[in-house]
């Protein structure tokens, strides 16, 4: 469904992403994981389309994604219903007035007025006493859940989630894993927490700090491998501990 | 100390393209400036334009009418003041381009403070405003009416406007906590 062949990407003279290979099959649940700065919000923007690749190429469904791609204006339409790309600061997501105008943003666009359908995701990411409300002075956990109720709503196929639990309490991250999970869409989530990385997806993706492609595979097999997780950056003492007693908190939920 | 010492040409730069009113003087400064900046010319030349054309047109436009409506001669005043401040946007970006700013205000540490503070907001708020533009791009499947553009740029000036002050506040409450005001 989603295949990136040699990608690098470049800001300015610094390279974001270097010569990453990816294939993403339809359904897959897909968990990148990277320290700060290993590129991960990068790729997500390069998959939905709104960065290019300085170098190599990325197709979704064959199609070649280039700028060139967006001036047709059926592709550009189609791509960005079934694409959406839930931003890491919420707040840069929400404009309108109202939560509910928030969500009814897509549909408005296409000319569906969908009441039922807003007050129905509204309702399964229990956000509908805020319809109301105006967005911008909501908790931090609920702007999430608008903003994912915003793309939701558009029933797009490919969902990319850039660090979705890193300004959400224990309690909101737990709801949000398991909303996640019962999802049955392509899930390509970024973060660079162990902890709720095994509950995201079966399937993980490590950004080194040279933004190449460390390791691609099998969450379970990335558990344990301890060296690699080291040599990523992404395994802390509190994590070795829990790793020592082999309860860690992501090999439970592989 | 190559730093600093072009810090104090900047500075008497800017004072004297402020202060000379020869449009034929600022002509031959401005080639100068153009010679100078070598291979990196034109992506200085576009981001001068860029920063100042709207305020020079508004400018311009409006002392051009004035002129009209007055019987003034409005020509050597619009051509001067175009000339002077797309002299000082171009140095400006020429200067930053050429020299290490943190260095050249190594001599003072409330200098390099603030320098410091300015650059993080300035690299913090950029970053907010690509989220912004990329959100918004992201999330349109066709042309945003007008409605929804208005609605946008005035959601994206109160999201800075409360952010600079909340940073404001924030960033003085943790300069008073560190002993920089003495009150």
């Amino acid at each position: 469904m989603i295949e990136l062949k040699n990608l690098s990407y470049k800001y300015g003279e610094k390279y974001a992403l270097k010569d990453i290979n990816l294939t993403l099959n339809k359904g897959e649940k897909i968990v990148i994981l990277g320290v700060n700065g290993s590129g991960k919000s990068t790729l997500l923007k390069v998959i939905n389309g709104l960065i290019f690749p300085d170098t190599g190429e990325y197709f979704y469904k064959g199609r070649k994604i280039t700028k060139k791609a967006f001036r047709d204006k059926n592709f550009a339409k189609n791509f960005r219903k079934e694409v959406v790309l839930l931003f890491q600061n919420p707040d840069s997501m929400l404009f309108n007035p109202t939560v509910y105008d928030e969500i009814a943003f897509g549909l408005r666009q296409l000319g569906i007025e969908g009441k039922d359908r807003i007050k129905n995701w509204a309702e399964r990411l229990r956000i509908d006493h805020l319809l109301s409300r105006s967005p911008f002075d909501l908790s931090g956990g609920e702007k999430q859940k608008v903003c994912l109720a915003s793309l939701l709503i558009l029933e797009p196929e490919v969902l990319l989630l850039d660090e979705p639990t890193a300004n959400l309490d224990p309690a909101s991250t737990d709801w949000l894993v398991e909303f996640l999970s019962g999802l049955d869409k392509t899930i390509i989530t970024t973060t660079h927490n162990l902890y709720t990385a095994g509950y995201l997806g079966k399937r993980a993706v490590v950004l080194d700090k040279d933004h190449k492609v460390l390791y691609d595979g099998d969450m379970k097999s990335l558990f344990s491998d301890k060296d690699l997780l080291k040599r990523a950056n992404l395994m802390h003492r509190h994590f070795i501990g829990y790793y020592r007693k082999g309860e860690g908190y992501g090999r439970k939920a592989c | 100390m190559k730093d600093r010492l072009m810090l104090l040409l900047y500075i008497a730069s800017v004072l004297m393209l402020t202060s000379v009113h020869d449009l034929l003087f600022l002509s031959f400064f401005l080639l100068s400036l153009f010679l100078i900046s070598g291979k990196d010319l034109l992506s200085l030349l576009r981001k001068s334009f860029i920063s100042v054309v709207f305020f020079n047109f508004a400018v311009s436009i409006s002392y051009i009418i004035f002129g009209l409506l007055k019987g003034q001669e409005w020509l050597s005043y619009v051509v001067l003041l175009n000339l002077r401040v797309f002299s000082l946007t171009f140095l400006t970006f020429l200067f930053v381009s050429k020299i290490n700013f943190f260095k050249a205000v190594s001599f003072s540490k409330t200098l390099q403070y603030l320098l410091t503070i300015s650059y993080s907001q300035i690299t913090a708020y950029t970053k907010s405003f690509e989220d912004f533009r990329l959100s918004l791009k992201s999330r349109l499947i066709q042309r945003p009416d007008r409605k929804d553009v208005y609605t946008f740029i005035s959601r994206v000036f109160s999201y800075f406007f409360k952010k600079s002050v909340e940073n404001s506040k924030e960033i003085s409450q943790a300069m008073r906590s560190r002993g920089f005001f003495i009150d």
